[in-house]
């Protein structure tokens, strides 16, 4: 499980995140979800240890990930919404590389089954620049699962996928949590969050503004029932008061009549 | 960041604001609307200037980080100390660049590049549309004229700053000769080999899918160049000396002798005519000569306007392979099937064992395919082995200008091997978000980044001394014995890899502290700023090396005063080894500290670099 205590993350004077607290069970999906500037990946960055926060503490799976990082990462995985990818090495040598980093003493046939899950068998051989964006971040959850992580984090999971990708991947985030992983994901499409996730945990200015289950969150707006999650999100983080798409003028483009040459 | 938003004009829609000015289409055959732009031609030069002056703006805007500056001020001392601190007496003699051996080797290139635009091609090159050009231009309602006219607009940018350059190499006096005459010959026969690139390349696109009439189009400059490529070859076999070439002054006579001869003279005549005003003395000889160059480029340009080649599928598949090769350029990655990729394929990494070897494997892998290394490692030990078999057949100053051109080599790669083997923090910091995720110490990640390097440069580095003993060993151990040439051999071994620990360290733990000052990430860097940079860092690097090197230079002078006595020449390898264990102690207490700063480093950091 991941239990985050009191997380604070600030860049000089601005509150990227603000005293945050919040625990995945194994075997649960929270969805981390807020408008843009949120947050939101700020968060991940400091669960998943590439930075460090300002204050508060992450445990992974009952290890502090700031005394312990290197312990504790080895029970996690990041999946970034941009895979980070070496061009020089292959698809395969990606899994060979990845597994010496964790010690997986079975890379072999997990990579084998990895690769055939995620329809990157005949791809083995080729580098990154040879693969489409949705093969890459195919590969990078590759990367990320191949240890068995025990808390897997996910930015963003279905960019760039396919729909037959995106369907596989949700999938995965089902095996994954029924397996026993503790998962959290940020999305901005709030029909994932709504199909895959347990849980919901919206942030607003580096600030939790709602946690707990879809059905909680609506019990406690009974003006919003009947409404998609989508409204309820809009009126969560004030996105809905603008009365129309923001930027967009609703003034008509003049087109010259063009002469009539008749 | 945490209150309700504020309506600003940006976010309500509503807000009162000025009225959009309408947009208006006009048809375009409407004739007002293109002599009010100036038509196309407007619009290409349009684009032309604006480029120009946008890429100006954003070098002047730079100037404002001071990083900038200092890089800007030490490359204008550079290439002050470099270009003008030379005696000015010198410039009454020709140099190599301008002498008449140097014209007839001159004329001889731009026979053999016409030649080859010819006979073999080069669609990449001659037809160097930009992918965005290709996207807007081809699209857009220009003939294939106006297109080719675009294109040699263009290219005039890149023959002006040739013009530049070439007319500083080949000053001789500073006379009006060399101010304006020259400059003015340089542009003719710059214009006149990129038109005739350009032409032979327009002629062989044009001439795919039209089966035999093509071939029969294409058959006549063909047949013309193989028999004017057979001329010159027939004369440099005629003019080859009796005795061999030995030295490189045996070149000169041999070269005049083979473009003097009557085939060659022919052969070579269009080529004579255009690089003749460049290497005129006089402006007596120039006003000779510049007549005829100027002919020949009139006729070239209108000889290009009025070919009417389909040459806008080759021009954009040619875009496309650039733009591909760029990128791979870019992003380090290697090309598909290479021969680095397939050696490399069966490096073995066992999936258990110490994480950071990991990163030692994938570092050698990234080196190997992207630095060009293999072709070294792997050529460097052939050469050689030729240069063994062969030393008894080759006369000892051959052997030994071979192994003193390896000497230079070796020394270079060691000073500046560190930046040229880049396979380590320096490419990977950019990917500080996916480094800091993986299970490890950051002293374990710099340490395998810094051994990586170190190690590739190392094994290049016994390349190159493999060509010297190669050349020049029977002759070192008749000089200095055999147990002297063997300890010597065994001390460079023993000392070389520290070495390139040390200066690999000072390279990684630079770009850890100062991420701004290093190039980072695999794409190269050009331009004044960068070049500045490099020579900053160049010297903090030597500064550093002294420092870090006096210890282990002390421990060696102390061990080898100690031992020289009892073992005499077999001190030196010892020597060598007390200097290294003094080395691995700084490096591990480097690494150590340098681990806590990468652990430190925020990525926003290395990104805002």
């Amino acid at each position: 499980m991941i239990r985050v205590s009191g997380l604070t993350k600030l860049y000089g004077d601005l509150v990227a995140v603000s005293d945050l607290s919040f625990a995945v069970e194994p075997g649960e999906v929270l969805g981390l979800v807020g408008p843009n500037g949120a947050g939101k990946t700020t968060t991940l960055r400091c669960l998943a240890g590439i930075i460090a926060p300002s204050g508060g503490t992450v445990e992974i799976a009952g290890i502090p990930l700031g005394t312990r990082p290197v312990e504790a990462k080895q029970r996690l995985a990041f999946i970034p919404d941009e895979p980070h990818l070496f061009e020089y090495l292959t698809v395969e040598e990606h899994l060979r590389f990845v597994a010496r980093l964790y010690g997986v003493t079975d890379a072999a046939a997990r990579s084998r089954d990895l690769l055939s899950e995620l329809e990157l068998e005949e791809k083995r051989a080729a580098l990154p620049g040879e693969l489409s964006r949705g093969m890459r971040q195919k590969l990078a959850i590759a990367c990320g699962l191949l240890h068995d992580p025990q808390v897997v984090i996910l930015d963003e999971p279905l960019t760039g996928l396919d729909p037959g990708g995106i369907r596989k991947m949700k999938a995965t985030i089902r095996a994954r949590a029924a397996a026993g992983s503790s998962m959290i994901l940020s999305s901005h499409l709030l029909h994932l969050v709504e199909e895959v996730c347990d849980r919901v945990l919206v942030v607003r200015g580096g600030e939790r503004v709602v946690h707990g289950t879809i059905a909680e969150i609506m019990a406690e707006r009974p003006e919003m029932a009947g409404r998609s999650l989508e409204d309820v999100f809009l009126a969560l983080t004030g996105g809905d008061g603008s009365g129309g798409p923001v930027g967009v003028r609703p003034t008509p483009i003049n087109v010259p009549e063009i002469p009539d040459s008749r | 960041m945490t209150g309700p938003l504020t309506p600003t004009p940006l976010n309500d829609p509503w807000a009162p604001r000025e009225p959009l000015v309408p947009l208006t289409v006009e048809p375009p055959d409407d004739p007002a609307w293109t002599d009010r732009r100036g038509g196309v031609t407007g619009a290409v030069v349009y684009l032309t200037l604006r480029s120009a002056v946008n890429r100006f703006t954003r070098q002047l805007q730079r100037l404002r980080s001071p990083r900038t500056i200092i890089a800007l001020v030490v490359v204008v001392l550079y290439g002050w100390t470099l270009l003008f601190s030379a005696d000015p007496g010198t410039l009454d003699r020709p140099g190599i660049l301008s002498s008449d051996t140097a014209a007839r080797l001159v004329t001889l290139g731009v026979f053999l590049s016409s030649a080859y635009y010819w006979i073999i091609g080069s669609e990449t090159r001659a037809l160097n549309f930009t992918p965005a050009e290709v996207q807007f231009l081809f699209a857009a309602p220009l003939t294939r004229q106006q297109l080719v006219r675009y294109r040699l607009l263009r290219a005039q940018a890149v023959i002006f700053v040739s013009v530049l350059i070439w007319t500083f190499f080949l000053r001789r006096t500073g006379d009006g000769v060399d101010l304006i005459l020259r400059p003015i010959a340089l542009w003719v026969l710059f214009c006149t080999t990129y038109l005739h690139r350009l032409g032979a390349t327009l002629v062989r696109v044009g001439t795919v899918g039209h089966g035999g009439a093509g071939v029969r189009r294409l058959g006549i400059p063909l047949a013309l160049f193989g028999a004017s490529a057979v001329a010159v070859l027939w004369s440099a076999f005629q003019a080859w000396p009796a005795s061999g070439i030995r030295v490189i002054g045996d070149l000169a006579p041999m070269i005049e002798r083979m473009t003097s001869a009557p085939a060659a003279a022919i052969a070579l005549l269009p080529a004579r005519l255009v690089v003749a005003p460049v290497y005129a003395t006089t402006t007596a000889e120039w006003m000779a000569a510049i007549g005829p160059a100027l002919l020949l480029v009139v006729l070239h340009f209108v000889w290009v306007v009025r070919t009417d080649s389909a040459f806008e599928e080759s021009a954009a598949t040619a875009a496309a392979a650039r733009a591909t090769r760029v990128t791979q350029l870019r992003t380090g990655a290697p090309g598909p099937g290479g021969l680095a990729r397939r050696l490399t394929a069966r490096l073995p990494l066992a999936p258990t064992g110490q994480p950071a070897v990991a990163i030692l494997w994938k570092n050698m892998l990234g080196g190997l395919r992207t630095e060009k290394l293999m072709i070294f490692i792997i050529i460097l030990p052939l050469i050689a082995v030729g240069l063994f078999l062969a030393r008894d057949a080759m006369v000892p100053r051959v052997r030994t200008t071979v192994a003193g051109m390896a000497t230079a080599w070796a020394l270079m790669a060691l000073a500046l091997g560190p930046s040229w083997v880049r396979s380590d923090l320096r490419r990977d910091l950019l990917k500080l978000d996916l480094l800091r995720s993986w299970p490890l110490a950051g002293d374990a990640v710099v340490g395998a980044s810094i051994a990586s390097s170190a190690l590739l440069l190392s094994v290049l580095q016994f390349a190159t001394w493999l060509i010297v003993i190669a050349a020049t060993g029977d002759l070192l151990i008749a000089r200095f014995g055999p147990t002297l040439f063997a300890a010597g051999a065994v001390a460079m071994v023993v000392a070389l890899p520290p070495i390139n620990l040390i200066t690999s360290t000072i390279h990684n733990g630079l770009a850890l502290l100062f991420p701004a000052w290093v190039h980072l990430g695999a794409e190269r860097p050009s331009g004044f700023e960068a070049m500045g940079q490099l020579y900053v860092m160049l010297l903090a690097t030597v500064v550093l090396l002294l420092v870090l090197l006096a210890l282990p230079a002390g421990a060696a002078m102390g061990v080898h005063w100690l031992l020289e006595a009892t073992l005499g020449a077999w001190a030196l390898p010892l020597s060598a080894a007390a200097a290294g264990l003094v080395v691995l102690f700084e490096v591990w207490m480097a690494v150590d500290w340098l681990g806590g700063v990468y652990e430190r480093t925020e990525p926003t950091a290395i990104g805002a670099a």
